[in-house]
């Protein structure tokens, strides 16, 4: 089955072939609503899973990734040959037997190895994007993009979409989307779960500490494998306010848990508790669940929270100079 | 989260306890009365974190010793591994606060860890209080206690003398490694500084520039 650029169009539908329809008719005018109506239809399906035979493709055409690809011919084999910067290639290397050393197609003795091919696509990426270069953490995601794209050069697209445009600002030096991004989840839990919010502004800085890992690896180690891929599923179909869902349905879910808590390291110690167990592991409820429990989570209002903390934190830090 | 005693010389570790005399805090509910909470910092550049929960610490985390120190007091060691890139650094600098000790930690097969050492300590000094009242009576016997835990050595530092960050680069210039054999060193911390020509990189590390 041969589906390449299709995909993307099936899925995004914002190609000028879109005129005629599969069928070979001209579309009507009122093709507008027909095209919600199947990013509905498709998301509906995301969201129950992608099966992993057609992960790569769809993740691909979903992200825009096939699409850059396509249009770069060549690019990602020029970054490999050009001359490489030492710094850069030994900050990398030096997080290369520490990404999934457990797992047997990461050792350095595998064949083939996906060791070298992770490396690859981790200078590549570094040299593409000059302003984030290498940073913790995308070690892993290069890593789990590796075992399900097996390619390096559709990995290095998909995280040229995931940090140059779904997480923008995540991994640069400044780590202001991240910064922001824990900010809004605090806002939102402040909303959504009022006593957690109250427990937590107890202590300052917290959000940075129980969740930057949670963001920054994109889940990866922090909930099974399965629930992970379940979770970019979505992610590379909706976006990042997908993070957010699984953050606050992991917060919400866990309260008297998490209510319980009496110092700093109690907290530290649930959050860390609540990313475990069989609510997680049991992927299908719990992607049901993210849909649900934390309710109505609009775009709007996380743009609006973003802004909001993205001055807040400017002000601080302009404050603490 | 255990954090075993062997954890923390698996890394070389340059101990660079700073002390603030008000904060040997008792850990609110603690059930004994001598329970001491200590929080101490593990800061370092890239990949030397020490925490053995996960391969690479990513942003900051912490684990929890619990040592009894004699029979009426136990100290529960609060360790935070702030080790990491800088980026990252950038982000926690939040949790130095109320610390009571930091250890600056390397990375004996890298050279550029142990050049970050001083940016590092640079960062502690501008982030401390100021010392301005007398040492808190209630801190352990450092020698017997560095000597009881295998730790590889410990002295003490004003916030704002970088006198022994000169020492450091002393003792540690002269065991850098050559070749891939590592050896643990002992650290001297009263060793004069010995030939260092042989490592081109220590002589390239400058002191300090006023933050």
């Amino acid at each position: 089955m041969e589906l390449k650029g299709n995909a993307s169009q099936a899925l995004s539908c914002d190609n000028d072939s879109e005129r005629i329809d599969p069928y070979g008719f001209e579309r009507h005018q009122d093709f507008e609503p027909y095209k919600e109506m199947m990013a509905e239809y498709v998301a509906r399906y995301v969201r129950k899973g992608v099966p992993n035979e057609h992960r790569a493709r769809i993740w691909m055409a979903a992200s825009g990734a096939q699409e850059r690809l396509e249009r770069n011919p060549g690019y990602y084999q020029a970054l490999l040959s050009m001359e490489h910067d030492t710094k850069l290639k030994e900050t990398i290397h030096t997080d290369m037997h520490r990404t999934f050393p457990d797992n047997v197609l990461f050792q350095s003795k595998a064949e083939p190895s996906l060791q070298s091919a992770l490396f690859n696509v981790l200078l590549a990426y570094g040299h593409h994007n000059k302003e984030v270069g290498y940073c913790q953490g995308m070690n892993f995601i290069a890593g789990y993009l590796m075992i399900i794209t097996k390619n390096e050069e559709n990995s290095f697209w998909l995280m040229d979409a995931l940090l140059g445009r779904m997480l923008p600002d995540f991994y640069s030096p400044a780590m202001m989307g991240l910064k922001t991004d824990q900010e809004v989840l605090g806002e939102l839990v402040k909303a959504k779960s009022p006593a957690v919010g109250q427990l937590m502004d107890q202590y300052p800085g917290i959000w940075t500490l129980v969740v930057s890992r949670w963001f920054i690896c994109l889940y990866i180690d922090v909930l099974p494998i399965e629930t992970v891929l379940r979770v970019w599923d979505c992610l590379f179909y909706e976006g990042s306010k997908v993070l957010f869902r699984v953050a606050l349905t992991l917060i919400i879910h866990h309260q008297p848990e998490i209510l319980r808590a009496r110092s700093l390291t109690d907290v530290c110690e649930c959050f860390k508790q609540i990313t475990c167990g069989a609510f997680t592991l049991d992927c299908h409820t719990f992607m049901q669940k993210i849909f649900t429990e934390p309710g109505t989570l609009s775009m709007g209002t996380i743009d609006k929270l973003r802004e909001k903390c993205r001055q807040r934190i400017l002000e601080e830090e302009s404050g603490r100079r | 989260m255990p954090l075993s005693g062997q954890t923390l010389h698996a890394s070389p570790i340059i101990g660079d306890i700073t002390v603030h005399p008000t904060h040997c805090a008792s850990s609110p509910g603690a059930v004994m009365q001598h329970e001491r909470l200590l929080k101490v910092l593990v800061i370092g550049d890239l990949g030397v974190g020490v925490l053995p929960a996960l391969p690479a610490t990513i942003g900051v985390d912490f684990a929890l010793k619990v040592l009894t120190w004699d029979q009426g007091t136990v100290l529960r060691l609060q360790l935070w591994d702030i080790a990491g890139q800088e980026r990252y650094g950038n982000m926690t600098r939040v949790y130095y606060r109320e610390a009571v000790g930091a250890l600056v930690v390397f990375d004996m097969t890298r050279l550029s860890t142990f050049q970050a050492v001083l940016k590092w300590k640079g960062d502690l000094d501008s982030k401390s209080d100021q010392r301005s009242q007398g040492l808190c009576p209630k801190l352990p016997k450092m020698e017997k206690f560095s000597r009881e835990y295998g730790f590889v050595g410990w002295y003490e530092t004003s916030a704002k003398s970088i006198m022994k960050a000169e020492d450091e680069k002393a003792s540690a210039g002269k065991t850098e490694p050559e070749g891939s054999v590592l050896v643990l060193p002992h650290f001297d911390y009263n060793a004069k500084e010995k030939n260092l020509s042989g490592c081109s990189g220590c002589t390239s590390i400058k002191t300090r520039d006023n933050d």
